[in-house]
Order: structure tokens, then sequence, then C-alpha cells
């Protein structure tokens, strides 16, 4: 059963030698029109700083519209914090904005603790009483009550309390902060703060919470000059250290989208349970079949058995010779043109074709994980080369060629997501060509630096970890050339129904 | 538990002395924020005739926290469920600590009179609603004449 599926899973590109391309010289990449590689700016923000960001919005709205700085911020809640929005809204529509934001008008102002002319009930525990507090909307209830029913917000709902309204049925006016920190008590006071900056970084659509678990810094995406709304995944990193897509909170997974991502990890979760020996870390070599072990992130394995020898890829278990230059393939899943089985046997095609990519998707992930290894074995064998005669220095080389190479292997990861759901076409054969180069050095430079200490080869390493990021810069600039060809056709398409050329510009 | 709050005896009082038409709402002796509610299907609904056993329970945050309610006589409507739980805002998040046990109860005899398949706690009778709505008004009917067959006390 398990040799069935190892034999469905592993025989099917190795063999194909026939994609003949002129490309073994290193230096001859495509070339992309040299694209802007700047990923979108970002900050990181402390604490402080968004408690600054915050106040300097709600400064800004108060002071325009001349009212309570409460007000102001329930106002910028109900627009996710663009205080612009809020302003020329407001000078076109003032009680509309205000209704539907559940403010008061100026002229209603909150009431605490004051004392009514006459006693009257109270709606909340029905007693005649004088003392009440009191929104704009003159709701009025004891105190005591008001008090209760503010600290039941926050004690017992959470982030939803910054969203409480007046305690009347269907009143729809929002709590106000001065009025919740006058009526609640100190460690209410303290909760409420925090629910506050909680929700002021969930509602602005420039701000994310850094998903490391202890980290309390935000990440704020920098307003594109021309106000285009921020869509799709961006890899932003915080000052933790954490890198994760601003779109989806995820690990940094370009090239591939969020929905992409999404659906991927969705199927993974469906499909891979049976598959998980595929990330074990053992497998028999192709030729004498003794078991062989892998120890590092290098895909180029070698039998260690004595007369054998045989040398091989983890991944497809084909040989390795067939791994460099033109014969690398190993990328590529061959989709068969033979109608008949493809007739046969679609779920198997499927599957099959599934299967390819999982396997190099959770191979390079696999791969990733004893790379983090590597990174701290890094440390040691700098050690070990001062210890034989070079200084600390020199040693660095290769904990940048360590980082290179991880970056590289968590593109790759995720190109096999991103192939799965392309279609067959030319980007497709661009993206596979893009993707095989970078593949085929990344293994290079994982071989180079996993040997031991006295065989690494300084210029080697460097010629490497060039070589890798130049070609993962070339694959991210495919497909982002991509990216933006297939916005502009699908924008055209929207604008002129049915033609086919360009529309001319008009001078 | 401490001392029944003052609201509460409040209200137990004056449903007692001022009851609402078709609905009755008594405290049990031994656990006075507990209740045995019993309520007459409303004229012109399919639950017309019908008498309707809840349950009805007032937790320790009360009023601030909703009623606990639940229907014990099975009952053929798309927002209440085999459970006898009942789909209503004001028992969920519309709850306002200004609303009483009297508005809730006028409040599910006005669900009873309008049902709203379009928000159902059980999706296989909010289907049958929608998709032929006079079947399930017959069914809802044969459900009121086999269950809801007690009397208001
Ligand atoms: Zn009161
Ligand atoms: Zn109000
Ligand atoms: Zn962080
Ligand atoms: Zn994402």
């Amino acid at each position: 059963m398990a040799d069935d599926e190892s034999e469905m899973l592993f025989d099917n590109s190795c063999d194909d030698a026939s994609d003949a391309e002129e490309d073994d010289d290193d230096y001859s990449e495509f070339e992309q029109p040299s694209l802007a590689q700047a990923p979108r700016p970002f900050r990181c923000l402390r604490p402080d700083d968004l408690r600054e960001m915050q106040a300097a919005a709600v400064k800004r709205v108060a002071e325009t519209l001349c009212c309570e700085p409460s007000d102001a911020t329930v106002l910028l809640r109900s627009f996710k914090w663009d205080a612009e929005r809020v302003i020329s809204s407001y000078f076109e529509n003032p009680e509309g904005v205000l209704e539907k934001a559940g403010v008061c008008g100026s002229s209603n102002r909150a009431v605490i603790d004051a004392a009514a002319a006459q006693p009257y009930q109270c709606p909340i525990c029905l007693e005649m009483v004088t003392a009440f507090s009191a929104l704009g909307c003159g709701h009025r209830a004891c105190t005591p009550c008001y008090s209760a029913y503010v600290g039941h917000k926050i004690d017992d709902e959470g982030t939803a309390a910054v969203r409480a309204r007046c305690p009347l049925v269907k009143c729809r006016v929002q709590l106000t902060d001065a009025l919740v920190n006058a009526l609640a008590t100190d460690a209410q006071r303290a909760r409420y703060a925090v629910y506050l900056e909680r929700a002021f970084v969930d509602d602005h659509p420039r701000l994310a919470w850094c998903p490391a678990p202890s980290c309390t810094h935000a990440i704020l995406m920098v307003q594109p000059a021309d106000g285009a709304p921020l869509t799709g995944a961006a890899r932003v990193a915080c000052a933790c250290g954490e890198v994760f897509c601003f779109a989806c909170l995820r690990d940094d997974h370009s090239p591939a989208t969020c929905e992409q991502l999404r659906l991927w990890l969705i199927k993974c979760k469906d499909d891979s349970e049976t598959y998980n020996w595929l990330q074990a870390n053992t497998r028999a070599c192709p030729a004498c079949k003794t078991s062989v072990e892998k120890s590092g992130g290098c895909n180029h394995m070698t039998c260690r058995h004595a007369s054998c020898g045989h040398e091989w890829c983890w991944v497809c278990a084909g040989p390795w010779k067939e791994h460099s230059g033109n014969f690398y393939t190993c990328n590529r899943f061959k989709e068969t043109d033979d109608e008949e089985v493809k007739r046969k046997d679609l779920s198997k095609a499927a599957l099959e074709r599934y299967l390819h990519y999982y396997s190099r998707y959770i191979n390079h992930h696999s791969s990733l994980m004893l790379e983090e290894k590597t990174r701290q074995a890094m440390e040691d064998k700098i050690a070990e080369m001062q210890a034989l005669g070079s200084n600390w220095l020199d040693g660095q080389y290769l904990k940048e060629a360590t980082e290179s190479l991880i970056a590289c292997r968590h593109a790759l990861q995720y190109t096999y997501v991103y192939a799965f759901y392309l279609p067959a076409d030319n980007h497709k054969e661009l993206f596979q060509m893009a993707q095989r180069d970078l593949e085929m050095t990344t293994e290079d430079l994982s071989a180079e630096i996993e040997k031991p200490v006295e065989q690494i080869v300084r210029l080697t390493v460097l010629h490497h970890q060039q070589m890798s990021e130049r070609r993962l810069a070339n694959l991210f600039n495919a497909v982002e050339a991509h990216r933006v060809a297939e916005a502009q056709a699908a924008l055209e398409a929207a604008h002129v129904p049915g033609a086919l050329s360009r529309p001319q510009s008009q001078a | 538990m401490g001392e029944l709050p003052r609201r509460i005896q409040k209200e137990t009082q004056r449903l007692l002395s001022e009851p609402v038409a078709g609905i009755s709402a008594s405290p049990y002796q031994d656990n006075l924020r507990y209740f045995n509610v019993v309520l007459a299907g409303p004229a012109t609904s399919p639950f017309e005739g019908g008498i309707f056993r809840l349950e009805l329970f007032l937790p320790e945050e009360y009023p601030m926290a909703p009623p606990k309610v639940r229907f014990l006589t099975k009952i053929y409507h798309p927002n209440i469920d085999k459970l006898g739980r009942i789909c209503l805002d004001i028992l969920k998040d519309k709850w306002s600590p200004a609303l009483q046990v009297r508005t809730v109860l006028l409040s599910i005899q006005a669900l009873l009179s309008a049902p709203n398949p379009e928000d159902p706690l059980d999706a296989g009778v909010a289907d049958h609603w929608k998709s032929n709505e006079a079947a399930a008004i017959e069914e809802a009917k044969r459900w009121t004449q086999q269950y809801a067959t007690g009397s208001l006390p």
C-alpha cells in the first residue's frame, strides 16, 4: 500500500528531460522589466505610539467639529478612525453622521450623578429616586444602576464593551469614554482602556496587531500617496522579529495570495493526514533500499551504505545527476496529455497533481525546520572556524548565507501553493522556470554550507548566495509583473466591454 | 444565593396582581428566581387554542443579563427549536436592563403571532415555512392540537 503510493508520487517528473532550454550559464536569467521591488511601506508602533496616534485623531476631530473628545472618539470609531472622512461627512450631513454613529449633538451633554427636581422611577431598579446619570439622549437611570450597567458591560462583554449603548430599550446612543470613566471602578477603568486600545487597532484598516504571542506592537501600513486602498497580501516585519502577512496575519506567504493560502490550508487539512509520512526523516535509498536519514535541509542525498554511494533527490527520488542544468524538472508536475487516461481516472489524477505540489511544499517546509537548526549550528561552525585560525568577522558571511537560504526556502515553500492554483499558460511556464532556477541554486547553497567547516569554500558560498538572491528577486518580479498585467486587463475589460485592444489614450 | 433583589420582588408582585391577558407567570416557592409560565396561543395564529408551558429563570446578573426562557411544550415554529430554545433578539444582544419579565413574555407572545423564517433557529421548520407556508401552518396547528393541551391556571 505505502509502496504503491510512493511509486505514484515519485515517478512523474524526473525522467522527463525534454524541456530543453539553454540556461546553463548562471547569469543568463530571463530579464523582467525592473519593477519597484520595494514592499509597501509600513511602521512598527509601540503601545505609546498607538496612544499618541489615537489621541491625535481625536484631537483633530474634536477641534474641527468643536465637540467633546469622547464624542469625537465615538464618531471616529464609526468611521474606522479616518479623521478626514469624519470631518467631510459631518459637514455634508451633520444629523445623519451623528445619528449613524450614535452621538448626541453638542447641545445635549451627558449628565453624571445629578439630582432631578422631581423623584422619578429608575427604569432599572424600579425605585423612586432623584439621583440620576444620563447620556446626551437624556435617558435617566439612577447612578448606582448606571454604574452597575457600565460595570457589567466591561466585566462580562469584553471588547464589545466599547460599543455598548444607552441602557434604555432601543436607544442607539453610544456610551462615551467620559461617562464610563466617571462611573466605573478603577479596575474596570483600566480594563476599559485596554479594550479601547484593542478596538482602535482592530477597527483601523491600516493597523494590525503583531501575531507573536507576547508582542504588544502593531503594524501601521503607510497610506499610499494616491490614496489607493490596501488590498492583498503584504509582507511586514515587526520590531520583535515576527514576519507576517498584514492582510491575513498568517506566515508571510508570498508569492501565494491570501486566498490561495486559505484554500490550500483547508485542502491540506482535508487531504494530508494520510500522507504525514512525507514528513518522516528517513527514506529508503532508491538503489540499495538502505534507509537514509535526512540530517540537514539539503535535498541532495548520498547513500552511506558501503558499496552503494548512490546520489539521489529526496523529493522525487530521481538520480541527483539529473538535477542540474537543463535536466532539472523536479519542480514541475507533468500534466498528462492522454485524453483517455485523463477521462479514466480524473480523481486519481487530481490526487497525484495535489500530491506533487504538496510533497514539495511540505518538503521545503520541513527543510526550513531543519534550517532553523542550521542557524544554531552555524554559530558553532563559526566558532570552530575561529579555532582553526580565522577571525570572527571572517565567519559572518556564513550567517548571512544562512539567512538567504532561509528566505529562499520560505518563498519556495509558497511557490508550490501559488503554482498549484495557476492555470496552465505562458505565465505558469515562466514561473516554473524561475522556480526551478531558484530551487536549484537554493539546493546548491544548502549543500555548500552544510559541509564540514574545512571543506566550505567561501567564494562558492558567496556565488550561490548571490545567485539565490537574484533568482528570488526574479521570481517575485515575474509574479508582480503578472499581477499588474492581470489587474490592468481586468480594468480595461471593465471599462471597454468587448473591446480587444487597449483603449487609445487621448493626448 | 443572596436575598431576592427588590426589583425582582416588585416585578413578581405586579405580575401576580396585574397579570397580562393570556399569560400567567408565577415563581416557584423554593426558588423565587424560577418562574412557571403558561401562555395562551394568540388568536388568529396557528397556535390559537393552545396552552403552552415555559420555564423562565432570572440569573444572578439580572437585570443586567437577560432572563433565560424556554418552551416546555412542543411547538412547531421557525424561531423555536426542538429543545424549546427561543431565537429572540431581546433575549440576546438587544437585551436592555429596562426590559422586564412582563415585556419579555409579551414579545414571545408576539413572536407566536408573527413567525420570522428569515432568522431561523430550526432550519428545517424555517425551510418548510418559506417553501410552503400553508402546509407549515397546518403542521403547526396539528402540533398545537396534539401537544398544547393544558389549561390556564
Ligand atoms: Zn436605579
Ligand atoms: Zn438613551
Ligand atoms: Zn511583534
Ligand atoms: Zn495573507
